[in-house]
């Protein structure tokens, strides 16, 4: 056990370092993090998914703009509601399933963060986030390229996704 | 077992949020993010450079044309340059830009840029440098060549977040190079600088050096924006407006000098 969480760890670090610094540097509105929250989700254990959403939402605020937690309550948000969704409504580990988990959290994690912007605003507290229709598309279909190709990939090495359809 | 899981997330938010906000994580935060200083930063410049060599590819039908139209450019930029630099050494903002800071008794702090966040906000920077660098909000960061690109806007423990001047919350009073105050640099919805508030007695023409008005405790004054490219005047307005272009690279930027003033 201890082994795979220093992998995850390590795994963690990775993709927090492409998003939040890689990628941010030109690639504004690519965000492959929310990705990955949406394929822990359906593919790895239940400890595993708390380790990514804690860590990921700790080292986020530990280098964001927005005031301390926003990340880690919106993450456990996501991954709360997601999780209820892949028990009650989609409970095929389907490619359909992947791409609307990844429409859904990427889109609520947007309205999540200009929420917070207006709620800042009542308190005369500035967020850096800008709501731009353009980026959000943007952020959303690289999103589902990413989310598709990683579903083909884990396809052609594991035999527990089905390429159906719901 | 959902119940359970639900309580156990929200029992590590308190902590962690609890532990945060009354300061017993500090050192381990403080420890966290310079140890993640160096990677961060390296991965922010690798990312520029990374995406910046595929842009090449990506334009290299467009090269021919963009070379020869900056040949011509540059025959121009040659002239300008020189111009430019007298105008500045006269006003004590040339490339000894330090050691007019030293004479003022300014102090400026060398930061890198981490990351521009994933706020969906192109005019956001977070550098490495905060609070306990003497970094605090509102002061003014100076890009490469000494170009006021943008002010603090939040400060952390070991980091900062920094608005570009293109943003549209973010203002700063300007002068021309006689030092008269002239009116309020503020970034544009299209990410362009205008310089609004402009009497419309007062002569601004393309080209004119633009420099910080100084603003107390914060900004010192003869720091230089940026130069007029294009004058906006209507006659129903009290005021004219100019828009200003700036001589560096400022979405390139990845080191920056914060001003402690």
């Amino acid at each position: 056990m201890l082994k795979k969480i220093i992998i995850n760890l390590i795994l963690l670090f990775f993709v927090f370092w492409l998003s939040f610094t890689f990628f941010s540097s030109r690639a504004i509105y690519f965000n492959p993090f929310l990705v990955i929250l949406v394929y822990l989700l359906m593919f790895s254990e239940s400890e595993i998914q708390l380790l990514w959403i804690l860590g990921a939402g700790i080292l986020f605020d530990l280098f964001s703009a927005l005031p301390f937690g926003s990340h880690l309550i919106i993450f456990c948000l996501l991954f709360l509601g997601g999780t209820y969704l892949l028990e009650h409504f989609f409970t095929k580990r389907a490619f359909s399933t992947m791409v609307i988990l990844i429409l859904i959290v990427n889109s609520v994690f947007l309205i999540f963060l200009q929420l917070e912007k207006i709620l800042l605003g009542f308190f005369n507290v500035s967020s850096p986030f800008v709501w731009n229709w353009s980026g959000v598309l943007l952020q959303i279909l690289s999103n589902l390229i990413i989310g598709a190709i990683m579903f083909a990939v884990t396809k052609f090495f594991t035999s527990r996704l089905r390429m159906n359809t719901i | 077992m959902s119940h359970r899981r639900t309580f156990y997330i929200i029992l590590a938010i308190v902590i962690i949020l609890g532990g945060h906000y009354l300061g017993l994580w500090r050192p381990i935060e403080r420890l966290a993010t310079r140890a993640l200083s160096y990677p961060l930063t390296a991965g922010y410049s690798w990312g520029r450079d990374f995406f910046s060599f595929f842009g090449r590819f990506q334009n290299n039908a467009d090269l021919k044309k963009e070379n020869q139209d900056l040949k011509e450019r540059t025959a121009v930029l040659d002239g300008e340059i020189i111009s430019l630099k007298e105008a500045l050494r006269q006003k004590g903002i040339t490339d000894e830009q330090l050691e007019f800071l030293k004479q003022e008794k300014l102090k400026a702090v060398l930061a890198r840029v981490i990351t521009r966040g994933v706020e969906n906000n192109p005019n956001q920077l977070i550098i490495d440098k905060g609070a306990r660098d003497g970094i605090k909000n509102g002061l003014v960061i100076l890009g490469r060549g000494g170009v006021v690109v943008g002010r603090v806007t939040r400060v952390e423990d070991t980091s900062a977040q920094i608005l570009l001047l293109t943003d549209t919350s973010v203002e700063m009073g300007a002068a021309d190079v006689d030092g008269g105050l002239l009116g309020v640099v503020k970034g544009n919805k299209d990410l362009s600088l205008r310089l609004n508030y402009v009497l419309k007695e007062k002569k601004i023409t393309k080209g004119d050096i633009i420099i910080t008005s100084g603003e107390k405790d914060l900004i010192p004054a003869g720091l230089l924006i940026g130069e007029i490219d294009q004058v906006f005047e209507d006659e129903r307005e009290i005021f004219k407006s100019a828009r200003l272009t700036q001589p560096v690279d400022v979405a390139n930027t990845d080191i920056v000098s914060v001003i402690l003033f």
